[in-house]
Order: C-alpha cells, then sequence, then structure tokens
C-alpha cells in the first residue's frame, strides 16, 4: 500500500514537474513590448519659442539636434503640450526624447503661442509644481511605458541638479523608468543668440565617430569651449548610462 | 613643431597673398588665423604631442574651423580627439576619453589632481607658473572630475590667457587639456565703467520685452577677439529674471549672457539660457 501510495505521488510530482516545464518554455520572461515599433526609430527634439526678442528661442537648437540623428532616427522637431497622455504618444515608442528650453532643479519647460509654457516636473516634490494640466511629472510614468527609450536628454539650465530627496530628472530616467541612458546639466548653461548652437549639433554627431552618450557629452562641452570662449556652463554635464551608443539606432531596452 | 612641408608652405604663401588683399583693401586680418600647417602635419603635431603610444593609430583630421581664439584642426580617432592650431602647428586640445574612470568611488583628491594636472603641463612644456590656479570638482552622475583651471588678470581684467585640465576623480588620469591662450596687447582703460555697463545690459533686456526683475549675477570686463581678428574690450554681463510664475506658483526663471562695448557701451544679447 506504501509502495502504491509513494508510486502514484511520484507520477503525479512527475506530471505537475513536466507541465511546469512546458509552461516556462513557452512563456517569455521579459516583458512583452506593446509599442509600435519603427523603423527607423523615432526621435523627437522638443522645442520652444517664447515670445520677445528676449525670449529664448531653441528651434534651431533642435533643428540641428534633429538634422544629426537623421537618417538612422526618423527624427521631428516639435512643440509639445506636456500633459502625459500628450508626451506619452511621443514618448513609449521612441529611442530619443530630447528637451531643450527654461529649467530649474527638478524641471525643464517648453513654450509655442498654442500651449504656452508646459512644464515636466521629476515630480510634484519641486517646489509650486503641478502635474496636473498641461504639467507632466516623470512619478506619473511607469517602466513599462518608458523603457524603451534609448536617450532622454534635458538641454535646460540646472536641469540635473537633484531635489532634497535625491530624485533628480535623468537621474529617475535612467535608474526608475530604465530609459538606456539621460543627459542634463548642474549648471546655468547658454543658448547662444546669434550663431548655431554648438552642444547640440556635435552632440547629436558624435555618435557616428562612434562615440558612446558619455563621450559625446564630454566631446561636445569642449566644442562649446574652444568655438565660443566658454564652456557656458556644458562642462557641468551630467550622465546616467553613459556606456549607451547613439548610434547605430535600436530600440530601447 | 613639425618641419613645414612643401604643401603648407604653399598655404603660407596663399595666406600672404590674401593678407596682402586684404591691407589693399584696407580691411586688416588676422595673422594668428593664417593656415600655415596641413592637415598631415596637424596629425603629425598629435603623434609628438602623445609620443610613444599607440592612441593616433587611426586618427584623421578635419578642419579647420574657426574657433573663439584660433583656427583649429580637430584629430580624431578612437581613443583621442585632439585640437591643433593651423597657424602654429601646437595642440591646444586634447580629450583622452578612456581615462575616465566608470562607475568606481571618488578616490582622488584635489592635491592629487592638481599634482596630475601640472606635471601634464610640465611634460609638454606648458607654462603655467605665472597665471592663478584654481580647482573645481564636477559630479557628472556616475563619474566625477577635477577642472584645474589657470587664468590671467590685470585686477578687474580678464585676459585671454587660460589653461584647463580636467582630472578623473577615480583614475587620477588626465582626461582633457585645452590651451585658450592668444597673443594680446595692453588694452588700457575702458571708456564704459561697470554701472554704466549694467544699466546698458538692462536697458537692451527691457528692449528684448525683459519685463521682471533683473537680477545681475557677474559683471566682467574681458579682452576678447572679433572674427575678423580685431582685439575687443568688452563686459560681458550675466543676468537673470523671472520670465513666467505659473499658477501653482512655479517660477520660470531666464537667464542671459550681454555683451557690452567697453569702448562705444553698444550692447547686446549674446546668449540666453
Amino acid at each position: 500500500m506504501a509502495s502504491t501510495m509513494s508510486a502514484a505521488v511520484w507520477s503525479t510530482t512527475r506530471l505537475v514537474a513536466a507541465v511546469a516545464v512546458v509552461v516556462l518554455l513557452i512563456t517569455p520572461t521579459a516583458p512583452r513590448v506593446t509599442a509600435a515599433q519603427y523603423s527607423p526609430p523615432w526621435a523627437h527634439a522638443f522645442r520652444a519659442h517664447w515670445p520677445g526678442t528676449g525670449g529664448l528661442d531653441t528651434t534651431n537648437t533642435m533643428n540641428l539636434a534633429k538634422q544629426g540623428l537623421e537618417p538612422e532616427y526618423k527624427a521631428s522637431s516639435i512643440n509639445p503640450a506636456s500633459a502625459k497622455a500628450s508626451m506619452l504618444t511621443y514618448a513609449v515608442h521612441d529611442a530619443i526624447w530630447w528637451m531643450a528650453g527654461h529649467a530649474g532643479t527638478g524641471f525643464i519647460t517648453t513654450y509655442n503661442a498654442t500651449n504656452g509654457t508646459t512644464v515636466v516636473n521629476v515630480s510634484n516634490q519641486v517646489p509650486g509644481s503641478s502635474c496636473a494640466g498641461k504639467n507632466a511629472c516623470l512619478t506619473d510614468y511607469t517602466f513599462e511605458e518608458m523603457h524603451d527609450i534609448r536617450v532622454m536628454v534635458f538641454q535646460g539650465c540646472d536641469s540635473g541638479k537633484t531635489l532634497a530627496n535625491g530624485d533628480a530628472l535623468h537621474k529617475r530616467a535612467k535608474q526608475v523608468l530604465g530609459v538606456d541612458a539621460s543627459v542634463a546639466f548642474g549648471a546655468i548653461i547658454y543658448f547662444s543668440a546669434n550663431t548655431s548652437d554648438v552642444w547640440s549639433f556635435h552632440f547629436a554627431n558624435y555618435g557616428r565617430l562612434p562615440t558612446t552618450v558619455l563621450g559625446a557629452a564630454y566631446y561636445s562641452a569642449e566644442d562649446v569651449l574652444f568655438y565660443s570662449g566658454s564652456y557656458h556652463g556644458y562642462k557641468q554635464y551630467s550622465v546616467y548610462g553613459g556606456s549607451t551608443y547613439f548610434f547605430p539606432a535600436a530600440y530601447g531596452s | 613643431m613639425p618641419v613645414p612641408s612643401r604643401r603648407s608652405m604653399l598655404l603660407a604663401a596663399a595666406a600672404v597673398l590674401l593678407a596682402l588683399a586684404g591691407v589693399a583693401s584696407g580691411r586688416g586680418i588676422d595673422e594668428t588665423r593664417v593656415i600655415a600647417v596641413s592637415r598631415e602635419e596637424a596629425i603629425d603635431s598629435v603623434r609628438a604631442f602623445v609620443a610613444g603610444t599607440a592612441l593616433t593609430d587611426d586618427v584623421v583630421a578635419e578642419g579647420p574651423y574657426d574657433g573663439a581664439l584660433v583656427r583649429f584642426y580637430k584629430v580624431t580617432g578612437h581613443h583621442l580627439m585632439a585640437r591643433v592650431d593651423a597657424n602654429t602647428g601646437s595642440v591646444v586640445g586634447v580629450v583622452f576619453l578612456e581615462n575616465i574612470g566608470q562607475g568606481g568611488k571618488v578616490s582622488v583628491d584635489s592635491e592629487r589632481a592638481s599634482v596630475a594636472a601640472k606635471a601634464f603641463l610640465d611634460d609638454h612644456s606648458i607654462g603655467w607658473r605665472h597665471l592663478e590656479p584654481s580647482i573645481e570638482f564636477i559630479d557628472h552622475g556616475e563619474t566625477a572630475e577635477y577642472l584645474l583651471q589657470w587664468t590671467r588678470r590685470d585686477g578687474d581684467l580678464v585676459l585671454p590667457e587660460a589653461i584647463y585640465v580636467s582630472v578623473d576623480a577615480v583614475t587620477g588620469k588626465v582626461i582633457s587639456f585645452a590651451d585658450m591662450r592668444r597673443p594680446f596687447e595692453a588694452p588700457g582703460e575702458p571708456s564704459v565703467d561697470r554701472p554704466a555697463a549694467i544699466a546698458a545690459s538692462v536697458e537692451v533686456l527691457r528692449g528684448a520685452g525683459v519685463d521682471g526683475e533683473v537680477a545681475i549675477d557677474a559683471a566682467e570686463l574681458r579682452v576678447e577677439f572679433a572674427e575678423s581678428g580685431d582685439q575687443r574690450l568688452v563686459w560681458k554681463i550675466r543676468a537673470s529674471a523671472v520670465v513666467e510664475r505659473l499658477q501653482q506658483g512655479q517660477e520660470i526663471v531666464g537667464h542671459w549672457l550681454v555683451e557690452v562695448d567697453a569702448r562705444s557701451g553698444q550692447a547686446k544679447i549674446v546668449a540666453r539660457g
């Protein structure tokens, strides 16, 4: 009787184990990527154009970024409305997300005549911030929504500075949202009022050497020095995931 | 410095002809921007600079390009990126990316970084002892470096003599070097003093639509050079103002770099942030 019971238990165990193996074999171990996959992958450069001759206009800057990424990326230079729903249109499927505009500790902004000022905050811990309306917070985004992105660039003054709780735009992008690489700045940076923006042009093009994101950030800061006579804050770049490459284009993971 | 080749002699001759043409037409010419060095010679200069290493096996030269102080070639390979003055053949900048310690713990203090930087300059016969030193620690997120600067001032006047050396805070090795020096003449006294320069910068910002309270973050009198090569004495004014206060109270601050000619008082916005 005991041996019969033992045999029955053994048979059941083997059956369960076999089923488990089959289930394991047919179940993907990585999360499914539900985003559409474009070929070439998309890159979005978010420009800003505040009014008046004293206003910051990063249209040229973002056009240079777009040109530098083409044709390996299907790049566009656009004005976003930065509520989460709007930004996800650009974020989920894309490989590059690059913003240039006024910024501060924990946030970056864009502006156009239609949407006015729109903000991407790292969280609602930014003083005076809101994640509602035209504004968005990175804390509202999930890993599943963002991890496909290869590089996020926050090109604005103090965009790389950390809040009192240690959070920062580019740090959260890499460490929480799973983008491959992120770049921001720990100082006031300047966009030239009269000539082409040196940093974005070179940063976008250095990837072709090939050079990593970290290498491109280092090289392009030196370019700013030699072309303009000053680092203009670009030496204070801050990079996470610096060993990532822009080129050849591929999808984030 | 490499021996001038036939090509560079032809380049120099062409430059002289251009100079004569410039003089004949009443325009000056910036002698420091005359191209006297070929791309091949630029590569030779870089090879001499990193003598005894294989860092330059795959380099190519591009340019020359017009920089803020000199016209330069860019010499790039897998192991380095360098800049060579197209007039003198001197290496004026180099970056060794491989010397960046990624992901490591900061183990180098400022004193050790300073020793490494000075040794690098001495090894390449770059004079720094008459210049004023300063050092800054820069946190780059996953990496960190010390940026050492040697600059020269005459009172409050910033002269066009600056040397930058970056030392990795993990490896202790020199990552980059930049030589931003150029011959200049004593500029004399400015016709526009600091208060007048600041007033002119605020006025130009008002004219450009900046209507908030303007803060002056810095005001420096500097010797600089126009694209034509003409030496200039200018005030560089860094200003900022709140450009928008959002509904919840979040402030958007704009930054401007305004240049005021210290002779004429003419002001213009040269950069925004």
